[in-house]
């Protein structure tokens, strides 16, 4: 199993930090999400550590390899990326077969069957593809790439609901039958929030967050009721977020909900609910202070 | 080894869109001669017209390159395969021109002046050097082109600027016309027995070799750190 490291990364675009003093650990066999607002700088570090940027400081090695001396070992990751690089004049069945050149694991037969589930035709040129069907021609070369670390930006970029299903379907049925490391970075994060393992959550180009989904989701909770309540209910609690309407407030509690915590909400009448991974992240990010 | 093969033959196939360009211009031009009648029937590759698919495929080589590093081709595999790919199109230019004069010739009285009888018109400019100085320039040209399209690629505009000033120097220079004196010199200390005043083939094609050495090597020095665009 590969692991890829980051290292102090760094990168400036001009006066702007997009990645700063960014280190982080894909351990193998797990699926991280990587999350941000735009410009957090998820696709500058996505191409920093595939070498398609080069960092100001800092390094990327893949099984202790770092990638600036030996880009080689970059044949152990698939990066699909968020834009279409691949030659006007390439038929997508001509794409595969050379897909298959640098990626020698590629599953020639399960892209193709790929292809035909989602009705890519195989005569297409990249160029003529919607911006739905070339994003389908990258995710199926990657996940056919049974590369042992998978980079995903934006994988389902303006696929419809019924793509994006049978997208998110397909993934879980290639990690079950070959396990492998996989980064999805993402906007349309509740859809994804079943699949993922852990989360980074970037930040003007910092790691604001790295947490398993499961103990970020019970660190947080939901609770409603009668505004003057709730306030005495999370007056000496973390509140990352909260909504009034009418007589009635809830607000998003930044802590695990004890059975002390329940019965005192209990005696104020208070409703307790879990949130979700969207909820928690616009909460995380548009706050100040929150996160560092 | 395999890789670069394939990628080397990738590029070459890309170059000769440019090759059929040409041909295709060049032959339409005589035939149109031909029937129209006009003079006497003169062939279009004279002074290295061929150099147009040289300045296509140097400039051109950077096309790809976000292509092929998305899928982490190794830099200094690109780069090997570049470069055989540019060496390959040095070597079917300098062979376009006999091809173009052997085959239509069996057609139409067309007449091929070899870029090394033009610039060599003193000498007797025909051998084993003419062929090797047509393709040491050739080759010259190509890898200035690649480090033009490096240096464009890479978003320096005012070093390319820079480059492309020196070189229209050195061939105004090459070409008898003087720049004034210091800058004149200069070029002349630098430059001379690039081309040595068209006298010396064997010392001019030398210098050409080098020079595309030069330029081969800073063309690896600045890929090995290009990002993608």
């Amino acid at each position: 199993m590969t692991t890829i490291a980051v290292k102090n990364l760094s990168k400036r675009f001009g006066a702007i930090r997009a990645v700063d003093d960014v280190s982080l650990t894909l351990e193998p066999g797990k699926i991280y999400g990587l999350l941000g607002r735009n410009g957090a700088g998820k696709t500058t570090l996505l191409n920093l550590m595939t070498k398609k940027l080069l960092p100001d400081c800092g390094e990327v090695t893949v099984d202790e390899r770092n990638i600036a001396l030996h880009d080689a070992v970059l044949s152990q990751v698939y990066h699909m990326t968020d834009k279409n690089y691949f030659p006007s004049g390439l038929q997508v069945r001509t794409l595969f077969r050379w897909c298959q050149t640098f990626y020698p694991q590629f599953d020639l037969a399960y892209a193709e069957s790929l292809a035909a589930k989602f009705a890519l035709g195989q005569h297409s040129m990249p160029a003529q593809l919607s911006t739905g069907y070339s994003t389908i021609l990258r995710a199926i070369m990657a996940l056919a790439s049974n590369a042992p670390v998978a980079l995903f930006d934006e994988p389902v970029l303006g696929l419809d609901a019924v793509h994006r299903d049978l997208l998110y379907r397909e993934l879980i049925a290639n990690y079950s039958h070959k396990p492998k490391t996989i980064l999805i970075s993402t906007h349309l994060i509740d859809e994804v929030a079943e699949v993922l393992e852990e989360v980074i959550v970037l930040r003007e180009g910092r790691i604001a967050l790295q947490q398993p989904v499961d103990d970020l989701l019970e660190g947080v909770y939901a609770v409603a009721g009668a505004t003057d309540k709730v306030n005495a209910f999370i007056a000496e609690r973390t509140v990352i977020g909260s909504e009034t309407l009418g007589g009635t407030r809830s607000a998003m509690v930044m802590s695990r909900l004890t059975s002390a915590d329940r019965q005192a909400g209990e005696q104020l009448n208070l409703e307790f609910t879990r949130v979700t991974l969207q909820r928690v992240f616009i909460a995380l990010t548009n706050q100040q202070g929150v996160l560092p | 080894m395999k890789t670069i093969f394939k990628v080397a033959l990738f590029h070459i196939g890309d170059y000769m869109w440019g090759v059929l360009f040409f041909l295709g211009i060049v032959s339409i031009n005589l035939v149109g001669q031909f029937y129209m009648r006009v003079g006497e029937i003169e062939s279009t590759v004279r002074l290295g017209g061929s150099f147009l698919i040289i300045v296509y495929a140097g400039y051109h080589s950077m096309e790809h390159f976000a292509f092929f590093q998305s899928w982490h081709l190794p830099r200094r595999q690109f780069y090997l395969a570049n470069a055989a790919a540019l060496f390959a199109m040095a070597l079917v230019t300098l062979l376009i021109g006999p091809t173009l004069e052997f085959v239509l010739g069996a057609i139409l009285p067309v007449e091929y002046g070899s870029i090394a009888e033009t610039w060599f018109l003193g000498l007797d400019a025909v051998g084993v050097w003419a062929v090797l100085w047509s393709f040491s320039l050739h080759a010259f040209t190509v890898y200035v082109l690649w480090l033009l399209g490096i240096l464009h690629y890479r978003g320096w505009f005012w070093t390319s600027i820079v480059v492309v000033a020196a070189l229209a120097g050195l061939a105004r220079f090459s070409l008898g016309v003087p720049l004034g004196s210091a800058f004149g010199g200069s070029l002349r200390f630098f430059f001379v027995g690039m081309i040595d005043d068209r006298t010396n083939i064997i010392l001019a094609s030398m210098n050409l070799t080098l020079g595309a050495l030069m330029c081969a090597g800073v063309c690896y020095l600045l890929l090995r750190r290009t990002p993608i665009r």
